[in-house]
């Protein structure tokens, strides 16, 4: 994969994930336009070089806010080992997988963070709502067909390789 | 993996906490337009609830006694007016502040939004930030300040913690303080406050609508009595139902403001 390209298309999605989200979210559920963006990497590129890209696309997400280092890192790392583990069996141009992938990939990130908000609440006793985490992963799944058709038309940027071993 | 792992759910909080970073000011070419374009199409399309599930004859006996109460009102405004521009001379608590424009909202578990503007590099971290607009409301503190941003972290934050007391509203006798009960306002995230220390019986006299306003010595003290939020729900903590969970919101949401106001300097 090239790496230069990756980058750049981390930091329009961390800027759009930012800028946009928020503005579109529903009933307090925001879609995460990150994990669309990790979703599409993680059903490209190379098993190892998706797992990076997801890990960096995470460990990105979670210096732009406020939480804790590392949990999203984890979180999208998780998410990308399930897809990374079923890649080969899933068209990844059908709407219906990238619905279904976004979604399962979405619980997992929304069970990660609402399990650390329980072990971890920000003050005894005060814990975030978990709810909207689980909306946003439908919200998410809901608008990933539509962006990762677009992305599907610039995946020629990425020099994915189709062999295992991604190049850095 | 491990040490993300580790780093989220096993070091110390101290450690692995983030008060916000400079990655966020690097966005700003991105996030801001983007920002930006999305609140102005939301706010045009956007109308705010109407929620009112009271009796259409108790809505006009309001009616009828809001207009005796504009009429008694509209003496006073005459001698506010010479009140507000005394207090123009003096300087209320708006001439000590900055303004700045909104370029961001966090998208994670937190409420916090970045800011920037002229100035900006003059920020400290811990000052009051506050909503512009018609109604001047306490909205956070910064986080984090920067050379080119900063991040605010909104009182709806899980975790944020102020205290404060309130005001109730009747048609009788207008505005009242209620400086007796003490508040401890928790930020609960996705928009909503709590207070849970209060019994059943404090808030008796309590309703949804009320204020809650700052009384809190920890913040400047030409801030004290601005609004945090209003009562959105009052109910029995489900835990302990002799406490009653009160559900406040703020004015506006948080999350979609175009500028806000840091208070800068103090008296």
């Amino acid at each position: 994969m090239r790496w230069l390209s990756f980058f750049i298309f981390a930091y329009i999605a961390l800027g759009l994930e930012t800028g946009l989200a928020r503005a579109i979210e529903w009933k307090s559920a925001s879609p995460d336009l990150v994990l669309i963006a990790a979703i599409f990497i993680a059903m490209s590129a190379p098993r190892d070089t998706a797992l990076l890209a997801c890990f960096i696309l995470g460990a990105l997400h979670d210096l732009t806010g406020l939480g804790t280092l590392g949990l999203y890192a984890f979180s999208y790392g998780a998410a990308a080992v399930f897809i990374v583990s079923i890649q080969q069996a899933v068209d990844r141009r059908n709407p219906v997988a990238q619905f279904v992938l976004t979604a399962i990939a979405g619980t997992i990130v929304a069970i990660v963070v609402s399990v650390h908000g329980w072990i971890r609440p920000p003050l005894p006793g005060v814990h975030a709502p978990v709810l909207p985490l689980f909306y946003s992963a439908i919200y998410s799944a809901i608008l990933a067909p539509f962006i990762l058709a677009g992305l599907q038309q610039i995946r020629g940027v990425f020099h994915f390789q189709s062999s295992r071993g991604g190049r850095m | 993996m491990m040490l993300s792992l580790l780093s989220a759910f096993a070091l110390p909080r101290r450690a692995t906490d983030l008060n916000g970073t400079s990655l966020q000011t690097l966005l700003i070419p991105i996030s801001r337009p983007t920002y930006r374009i999305a609140n102005a199409i939301r706010g045009h399309f956007e109308t705010p609830a109407i929620e009112d599930t009271r009796d259409t004859r108790d809505i006009e006996r309001e009616n009828l006694a809001l207009k005796q109460q504009i009429q008694a009102m509209s003496n006073e405004i005459d001698h506010l007016q010479q009140r507000a521009r005394e207090r123009d001379s003096l300087g209320g608590f708006e001439a000590f502040c900055d303004r700045f424009e909104v370029t961001a909202a966090d998208t994670g578990v937190h409420e916090a939004i970045t800011i920037t503007g002229s100035g900006i590099s003059n920020l400290r971290t811990d000052q009051a930030v506050l909503s512009s607009g018609s109604v001047i409301a306490l909205i956070g503190r910064i986080s984090r300040a920067g050379e080119m941003a900063a991040q605010v972290r909104l009182v709806t934050d899980p975790g944020f913690t102020v205290t404060g007391h309130f005001v109730t509203y009747s048609a009788a006798s207008g505005a009242v303080e209620n400086k007796d009960l003490t508040a401890i306002v928790t930020g609960r995230g996705k928009g909503s406050m709590v207070i849970d220390n209060l019994s059943m019986d404090d808030v008796r006299r309590l309703q949804p609508g009320d204020w809650v306003v700052l009384s809190d010595d920890a913040w400047p003290h030409d801030l004290q009595g601005v609004r945090i939020g209003k009562i959105a729900s009052i109910e029995p903590l489900p835990s302990q139902t002799l406490f009653a969970d009160i559900r406040l919101a703020p004015e506006q949401n948080l999350t979609h403001l175009n500028d806000v106001w840091v208070m800068t300097h103090q008296r």
